[in-house]
């Protein structure tokens, strides 16, 4: 796994490194139970302060996503996607609140508000 | 570790004077040598010169050991550790004040032999009769009273040239100051490092050492109290 | 053992009629790495000479290592490393010589440290230090603060002047090294970007005044720029809206927490929110200078915008 940080960017570094895992986790490129770099050795390679490594993983295994076995060792944990999934849902929560206020604000329906949002699920062609 | 930190930074003048020191008798004797000038008055050269280059020492090692500790620029490396600024003051102070005594000896020593190659009683000058050993401390009390005095000024106003400047105005001034204070209001002012008043040889001797101390002490409050 | 490695107190510096530090207050936690962020002349230096009894406070009060700065400054010495804003040192020494001279104060020196940052820092240790290059000069610093075995290193502007390079490799050793030991890192920077990198607090300061100190994550994670298009918008600044920006119907906000929930309550009251993004570190001291710079009085009663509340 490569991780790269901006540590200018408005998001916060631990932030972007529990991203990246997810993003990898959700593309299939880390697999359920491999193993991931060590805190020093991540931060080492990145060039910033291992406690924000630290938090990133903390986070990450609050979350279920990864898990610390006890003697060492940090691993993707074995039932990631159901949680995955809650983070998913919270993550497009805002774009849907900003459609329906929009729409509302416009003065659409409902049905015409949903009725846009099928036709771009349906171009996307969104895979089941 | 400080006081050899001390040593190095005052290490190239400190030997160029040491052998300055230990070669001006024997060569001015070699130039001088059938003419006589030597038996006659080579005590009392000796006498002066130990004087002057002590004090020419002086006003240098004052000024470099100084300037190394307090200068502006070594001075927050040295003030944050952990050590009091009064141990900084007195400690390179000393160092200095070692050289200088070093050099003393050394030059006394070559000066003490070139005569006695030409004389059975070195110190003594059949013109000027005996160089006494008073003089030759009053020499010593001098340098020492000049090397405080131009240390605790440079010190003080963080400048070498400030610090040897005002020393030199200092030292090389006050005689003229005092013939104008006799003349004008007919008081004698003592001069350093003379003997004060009616106070004894001795006495005076450690009253001058006493001032140049005072010096020192001076700057080291001065230097707790500043601000870097 | 108290919790701060650093405590400042209103703490004041004028010199002659500079007010140089303006009621200082800070709050370094143990075991962080806090960047200590200003302009030049914002007071950084000043603080610092104080808190390390170069110069005396005008009034307020610090504490370094749970000590008192007026009553304690030996054992503060003792027990803090230290690089200074000027790098100059014994010239005719060399880094060797260096770490002999200051080796001897320090107790708790480690020779093993010197030897594994000669190397890692590539030093040139046998060379007299005025012939030594900027970046080298300032790393033989390092080393001397490293190899002391301190529970707090403070640095003054420790990467003026130095590459790229150089300045990505001492910020990695002062994070691993912090990390390994525990020690406290407090370094005033006007390099944003470098703060970015290692610290987990910042404190800003313009003017002598602070202007916020915060867990930097807190902060990115809390301020919000938005533009909104609409007519009668809310144009007050309070402890949330930092600043607020009009031109014709189009309004800029920089809000300082729960931004998304201020773009809804304006979504709501019938505005056009047409951007809500996050700010760089840069962006908010620049937001945060501006708008100190458009207080006409030295304190109008402003308190820093956020303070460390979460841990």
């Amino acid at each position: 796994m490569i991780f790269h940080v901006n540590p200018s960017s408005g998001v916060p570094i631990y932030v972007q490194i529990e991203t990246q895992v997810k993003n990898a986790i959700s593309a299939g490129a880390l697999k359920r139970g491999q193993a991931l770099p060590s805190v020093r050795k991540l931060a080492s390679e990145l060039g910033i302060n291992p406690n924000t490594v630290a938090r990133a993983y903390l986070e990450l295994e609050r979350n279920g996503v990864i898990a610390t076995v006890p003697g060492g060792g940090t691993y993707v944990a074995e039932n990631v996607p159901r949680l995955l999934k809650s983070e998913k849902l919270r993550r497009l929560q805002p774009y849907a609140r900003q459609l329906a206020v929009e729409g509302v604000q416009l003065g659409l329906t409902d049905e015409e508000i949903l009725g846009m949002l099928q036709e771009e699920l349906e171009r996307l062609g969104v895979r089941k | 570790m400080y006081l050899w930190k001390c040593w190095r930074d005052t290490r190239s003048f400190f030997l160029v004077f040491l052998i300055g020191a230990a070669i001006v008798m024997p060569v001015a004797a070699l130039v001088c040598k059938g003419t006589g000038l030597v038996e006659e008055f080579g005590a009392n050269a000796f006498q002066s010169t130990f004087g002057l280059i002590l004090v020419a020492v002086a006003l240098g090692l004052a000024a470099i050991g100084a300037i190394h500790e307090f200068g502006d620029k070594t001075a927050h490396f040295l003030f944050t550790k952990p050590r009091s600024r009064a141990y900084f003051v007195w400690v390179s102070w000393s160092v200095g004040l070692g050289e200088l005594l070093a050099i003393a000896a050394v030059n006394f020593l070559a000066g003490w032999l070139t005569l006695l190659r030409f004389s059975k009683n070195p110190l003594h000058s059949p013109v000027f009769g005996p160089v006494t050993s008073q003089q030759l401390v009053e020499g010593l009390i001098m340098a020492i009273y000049t090397y405080s005095l131009a240390y605790s000024l440079t010190a003080i106003l963080r400048s070498g040239l400030k610090g040897l400047g005002a020393a030199m105005g200092i030292v090389f001034g006050l005689p003229f100051l005092a013939i104008a204070v006799r003349w004008r209001w007919h008081i004698n002012l003592p001069i350093p490092t003379s003997p004060i008043g009616n106070l004894s040889l001795v006495a005076s001797d450690l009253t001058w050492t006493f001032v140049a101390l005072l010096f020192v002490f001076i700057a080291q409050i001065v230097i707790e109290r500043g601000e870097v | 053992m108290s919790e701060l490695a650093i405590s400042v107190n209103r703490l004041t510096k004028v010199y002659g009629d500079v007010l140089a530090v303006n009621r200082l207050d800070l709050s370094v936690p143990r075991g962080s790495i806090y960047g200590f962020l200003g302009r030049n002349g914002a007071g950084k230096t000043s603080t610092i000479k104080m808190l390390l009894g170069l110069t005396r406070p005008t009034s307020g009060s610090a504490h370094v290592l749970g000590m008192d700065i007026l009553a304690s400054r030996m054992p503060i010495l003792r027990r803090t490393a230290f690089v200074s804003e000027k790098k100059t040192l014994p010239p005719s020494l060399t880094p060797s010589e260096l770490v002999r001279f200051s080796r001897g104060f320090y107790p708790t020196w480690l020779d093993q440290a010197v030897e594994k940052y000669a190397r890692l820092l590539e030093i040139p240790m046998n060379q007299r230090f005025e012939r030594l290059s900027n970046g080298n000069q300032t790393k033989v610093f390092l080393l001397l603060a490293l190899a002391q075995g301190a529970e707090l290193l403070i640095l003054d502007e420790p990467t003026t002047a130095l590459d790229p390079v150089s300045v990505d490799q001492l910020l990695r050793v002062l994070a691993a090294d912090a990390a390994d030991r525990g020690t406290t890192v407090f370094f005033s920077s006007h390099q944003l970007e470098e703060v970015e990198q290692i610290a987990e607090y910042v404190g800003m300061v313009e003017g002598g005044r602070l202007l916020m100190e915060s867990r930097l994550d807190d902060v990115k994670n809390d301020f919000r720029v938005i533009t909104a298009a609409g007519s009668n918008l809310p144009r007050e600044t309070n402890s949330q809206v930092l600043s607020v920006e009009v031109k014709d119907n189009f309004y800029r906000y920089v809000i300082t927490k729960d931004g998304e929930g201020y773009a809804g309550d304006l979504a709501q009251n019938g505005a056009t929110v047409t951007h809500v993004a996050p700010l760089s570190l840069r962006e908010i001291f620049l937001e945060l200078v501006r708008k100190e710079k458009l207080c006409t009085s030295g304190n109008a009663g402003e308190t820093p915008v956020l303070s460390s509340s979460s841990s």
